[in-house]
């Protein structure tokens, strides 16, 4: 197996459980990112709240760039920094389907996969 | 501290999981969907320690009313697996293994770090996210506007 880290993944994993279990102690909703995006877009309710969450989405690896190399040396975290190669038309069309898949069925990764999961449900 | 406070440390926190994580970088999404091909079983871990955290204190909260600041817990309800799930879990997984992101990813793929090792604000990520947000209307004004109505 190539390029195998599960150490970084789990202590990844963790954080992300910690981000979903204080967004639902405090504020009583499920932390499913297309969710958030579909009802920051269309919906009025809670919507400078869900754009807040989507700006932490984008704070947080700038914080990272800068913290990363102490991080890095302490946790013996991999290197994740990566560049993008795809045509233009391949992202476009995987960017369509992913937010209208997401939205058919009710729930991309993390809603799915972390949230409904550990509630035993097959879909939220 | 008020919801707005919390929705951008949260956000802050779960970002800095998928960069840690590495779910961020495409090819390693990639690395652990090709499950036939070199198969990089890692992010099977990032769900692992996800729900290892999630899962009992879901337990202990799902039954209240209201949550610490006072808002309603807002849980959807059970849902059957139908055409929906299917079709749309479906097509969700040819997007994300077509380009290696998905939602939550993609918004801190924006930021994350390039081969430069800061932050790329690569525009191509900009034009998955644009398609994402068209693809995600077309569901709820085309589609599940014509469920309703057949209802």
């Amino acid at each position: 197996m190539n390029n195998f880290t599960p150490y970084s993944a789990l202590l990844g994993g963790i954080m992300i459980g910690l981000s979903v279990v204080l967004y639902f102690y405090t504020t009583g909703r499920l932390a499913g990112v297309s969710g958030i995006v579909e009802n920051a877009i269309t919906k009025k309710t809670n919507r400078i709240s869900n754009i807040l969450f989507l700006l932490g989405l984008v704070l947080g690896p700038i914080l990272y760039c800068y913290a990363k190399e102490p991080l890095a040396i302490a946790l013996t975290l991999p290197d994740h920094s990566f560049t993008i190669t795809d045509s233009y038309p391949l992202v476009i069309i995987g960017g369509l389907l992913v937010g209208f898949g997401t939205r058919l069925s009710g729930g991309c990764t993390s809603g799915m996969a972390y949230v409904a999961s550990a509630d035993y449900r097959l879909a939220l | 501290m008020n919801d707005k406070v919390i929705s951008l440390l949260c956000g802050v926190i779960f970002s800095l999981g998928l960069v840690v994580s590495g779910m961020t970088n495409p090819s390693k999404v990639i690395g652990f969907l090709s499950i036939t091909h070199n198969w990089d079983a890692s992010l099977m871990f990032v769900m692992g320690g996800a729900i290892l955290i999630f899962a009992p204190f879901f337990y202990f909260l799902k039954n209240k009313e209201v949550s610490t600041l006072g808002m309603k817990i807002e849980l959807p309800s059970k849902q059957e697996i139908d055409k929906k799930l299917v079709i749309g879990s479906a097509l969700f997984g040819v997007g994300w293994g077509l380009v290696g992101l998905c939602p939550g990813p993609s918004i801190s793929a924006l930021t994350s770090p390039g081969i430069s090792g800061f932050a790329m604000f690569d525009p191509i990520i900009l034009i998955f996210l644009f398609s994402m947000a068209i693809g995600m209307l077309v569901n709820q004004n085309l589609v599940q506007k014509t469920i309703q109505n057949k209802n």
